[in-house]
């Protein structure tokens, strides 16, 4: 059985925000070429967005509209993509749909919108195929979540039906099949857009017509993958489904007789119970990645506590915790202790041998652990890795990410050239400042800043970017050398002819 | 002032000169820890052993931000760096730019930024990155520092084997310091646009005698930072003349 969530981004946002509803939601992403539309709502749609669609062409399409316009409309909502939180929801309401069959998982494609169930011998529980296919529609609808659902023989099948089908519920029996299957259009057999432009070019728009093709020709002319992907449609193959499995919590708890609110008697609990789930660990040869301190009893926040890389090192745990802890305000008395692993990982690998080289290993883990004790101090957010990006404004040339996070870096398409990072300043204010010029000469130019005589300047440096944002920024920047020796890095706003401070050359 | 401030100045300054004094007196092997180039041939030239001690703190004093301290800084920071070693940024303002540190040959991989929101975590996050054998070079502005942060500093460096880089501002020359160079910086003009010059006096070097200052020009478009010729003593009016 497939379960199609059409457009499951926009549900998505729209059943964990209620406030969405109802009006048009466009997702963006940025690409190599720019920021550009990556799903939309239906509405959205029938204004003529693509997915696919330059975002400041998408935003042309709501013009500030008339008052009636908008009201009939709604307020057009613009958001940033999350994949990650998409797939990851979608996981959740496969363990969710796993009342209806205990093998439920996620589409292979790296963004997902549909749910594999295999409901071999577990639609007897529900009345039949109809009365499982009536079960989840009813309990996704009342999630606010649309499907489309089919049932087939094979994954393939099923797929292309929900997607593809005229009904939004359909059963296929095994004799009707391949009967069924021949006039949905081609692209019902997941194969890539080159191939369907191929065979439509060629007027094949339909699997039936291209079940009438010669077998032997069609690897030649488009490819292995569309006669693996009819094989899968038609049951001839098989397709591997990775089921999802609810992982069963690792959790260790102390429960006080009376409410504690003794830091010293915390912290021995934190101790034992970190010792505990130490055992648990070991029993199953692994190490901790991620764990969470729970203070029961109290409506303190609990301690979300990440790793680098798994460990097993006691004292070095303890002094994470206890740095955490020390971000913690116990303004109530804890009832009780929990410690919730959230993930594991093989544990640090340790060289066994006598002769270890460890000059290269050790200060690599010590970097490691100091990296997490301050992140435990100071939050993950505080410790970065900067990154450059290819845009023209100095504000938004970096790219800073927590150090814990491990995730690839993209390169930006074009080096930067190092004799133009050179002439940026090393201290860059947060937002510029308006520059206290003390006199303009006959030609414009500043004479006198903060009491200091200009005594160089060297530019202009133009810089006219960042429209698809908001208001376009018109910056001519200038080096200036006062006599006291600062050299500051400040621009003229072509848009108002002021002046601002931008960084300073320290 | 009056002279119960000044006797409390004296006794300070008299507590300070007898730690001192004990610091240098002690038989400490420190000549055998290995060198670091300032990544500047003059300055190097400057330090009694030929460049840095690892596992020691250098201070750069200046006059005014945007002298371009840190640049003639970054020049060390260029030099320590190897695989094994990250440089820490410890940056309570959020107002360092990783991107110019590119310019100068640094890759971004080897930078770690952390962002602190108080004096406390700035001071606590310097000791433990100081004292973090993975960490080649730590990098912090400090206004105004106690004679014990920095001794406690100058220890986590000798444990870590780091080199702490401190900027702070020229008027903390007039106090005494644990670190184990002080550099001073001041501000020429440039006689061509596109870069700054700069003099760099050797304030302090410790367990030598040490001193000297030289003028470096920096020019922004190579990213070469030159000794600036010096200019020929006068000759006397005798010789001048001829006669």
């Amino acid at each position: 059985m497939c379960v199609w969530c059409p457009r499951w981004p926009v549900q998505r946002l729209r059943s964990q925000q209620p406030e969405l509803r109802g009006r048009p939601l466009i997702l963006f992403v940025e690409g190599r070429r720019g920021l550009f539309v990556s799903a939309c709502s239906g509405t959205a749609a029938r204004q003529g967005l693509r997915v696919g669609m330059p975002l400041s062409e998408a935003r042309s399409l709501f013009p500030e509209a008339t008052h009636q316009r908008r009201q009939a409309l709604g307020k057009p909502v613009w958001m940033r993509a999350d994949p990650d939180a998409d797939r990851t929801q979608l996981r959740t309401l496969a363990l969710h749909c796993q009342q209806y069959s205990p093998i439920v998982g996620l589409e292979d494609v790296p963004e997902p919108e549909s749910l594999w169930f295999d409901i071999s011998g577990s639609e007897t529980f529900f009345g039949g195929e109809q009365g499982l296919v009536e079960a989840v529609s009813a309990d996704l609808a009342q999630q606010g979540i649309r499907t489309r659902i089919a049932i087939a023989n094979a994954w393939g099948a099923a797929w292309g039906m929900s997607h593809f089908g005229e009904l939004e519920a359909r059963l296929v029996s095994a004799e009707e099949h391949t009967h069924a299957l021949a006039p949905l259009p081609v692209a019902a057999l997941r194969i890539p857009d080159n191939v369907i432009d191929s065979l439509q070019t060629l007027d094949v728009s339909t699997i039936g017509r291209l079940m009438h093709l010669p077998r032997t020709s069609l690897p030649s002319r488009f490819g292995k993958e569309l006669v693996r992907r009819l094989d899968q449609a038609l049951g001839l193959v098989p397709e591997l489904l990775t089921a999802e499995r609810l992982i069963e919590p690792l959790a260790v708890e102390w429960l006080f007789e009376e409410p504690i609110a003794d830091r010293q008697v915390l912290d021995h609990v934190c101790r034992t119970l970190l010792e505990r789930v130490l055992v648990l660990l070991d029993q199953r040869r692994a190490g901790l990645r991620e764990l969470n301190c729970c203070w029961l009893g109290t409506t303190i926040e609990p301690i979300s506590l990440r790793l680098w890389r798994p460990s097993t090192d006691l004292p070095h745990l303890l002094e994470l915790l206890r740095l955490h802890c020390e971000r913690c305000c116990f303004t109530s008395a804890v009832t009780g202790i929990r410690l919730e692993i959230i993930e594991l990982g093989l544990p640090r690998m340790r060289q066994a041998t006598l002769f270890a080289d460890s000059d290269t290993e050790r200060p690599q883990r010590l970097l490691e652990e100091l990296v997490e004790r301050v992140a435990a101090r100071l939050g993950a957010g505080a410790v970065l890795r900067s990154h450059l990006r290819s845009d023209p404004l100095p504000e938004f040339s970096c790219e800073h990410r927590p150090w814990l996070e491990k995730r690839s870096w993209s390169t930006p398409e074009t080096a930067a050239v190092a004799s133009r990072l050179r002439c940026r300043p090393l201290r860059l204010l947060c937002s510029p400042q308006s520059l206290r010029i003390g006199g303009l000469s006959a030609e414009g130019w500043p004479t006198d800043v903060d009491r200091s005589q200009v005594i160089r300047i060297n530019g202009p440096e133009r810089i006219e970017s960042g429209w698809w944002r908001g208001p376009e920024a018109k910056r001519d920047y200038y080096r200036f050398e006062l006599a006291n020796g600062a050299r500051l890095w400040v621009f003229c706003d072509r848009s108002s002819g002021r002046w601002f401070l931008h960084g300073l050359f320290s | 002032m009056n002279v119960r401030e000044g006797n409390e100045q004296r006794a300070e300054t008299c507590r300070v000169l007898r730690q001192l004094c004990r610091g240098t007196g002690r038989p400490k092997p420190r000549d055998d820890r290995p060198r670091l180039s300032m990544g500047i041939p003059s300055l190097d030239r400057l330090l009694p052993h030929q460049g840095l001690v690892r596992g020691s703190l250098v201070e750069w004093l200046v006059p005014v931000d945007g002298s371009g301290a840190g640049i003639l800084a970054l020049q060390a920071v260029r030099a320590a760096l190897d695989p094994a070693h990250v440089w820490a940024v410890v940056d309570p303002t959020g107002e360092f730019h990783a991107p110019a540190v590119q310019g100068w040959g640094i890759s971004l991989e080897s930078l770690l930024l952390v962002r602190t929101s108080s004096m406390a975590d700035s001071l606590w996050t310097v000791e433990q990155c100081l004292r973090c054998p993975g960490i080649g070079i730590t990098w912090f502005h400090a206004e105004h520092l106690s004679d014990r942060v920095v001794q406690r500093w100058n220890l986590a460096a000798e444990v870590g084997g780091g080199v702490g880089v401190l900027f702070r501002p020229a008027r903390a020359a007039h106090r005494a310091s644990w670190a184990d160079v002080r550099w001073q910086v001041h501000p020429r003009l440039a006689l061509t646009a596109g870069g700054h010059r700069v003099r760099v006096e050797l304030l302090v070097c410790r367990d030598a005698f040490a001193g000297g200052c030289v003028e470096l020009d920096v020019n922004d478009a190579t990213g070469d930072v030159c000794l600036v010729s010096a200019v020929a003593g006068a000759t006397t009016t005798v010789s001048a003349t001829g006669a």
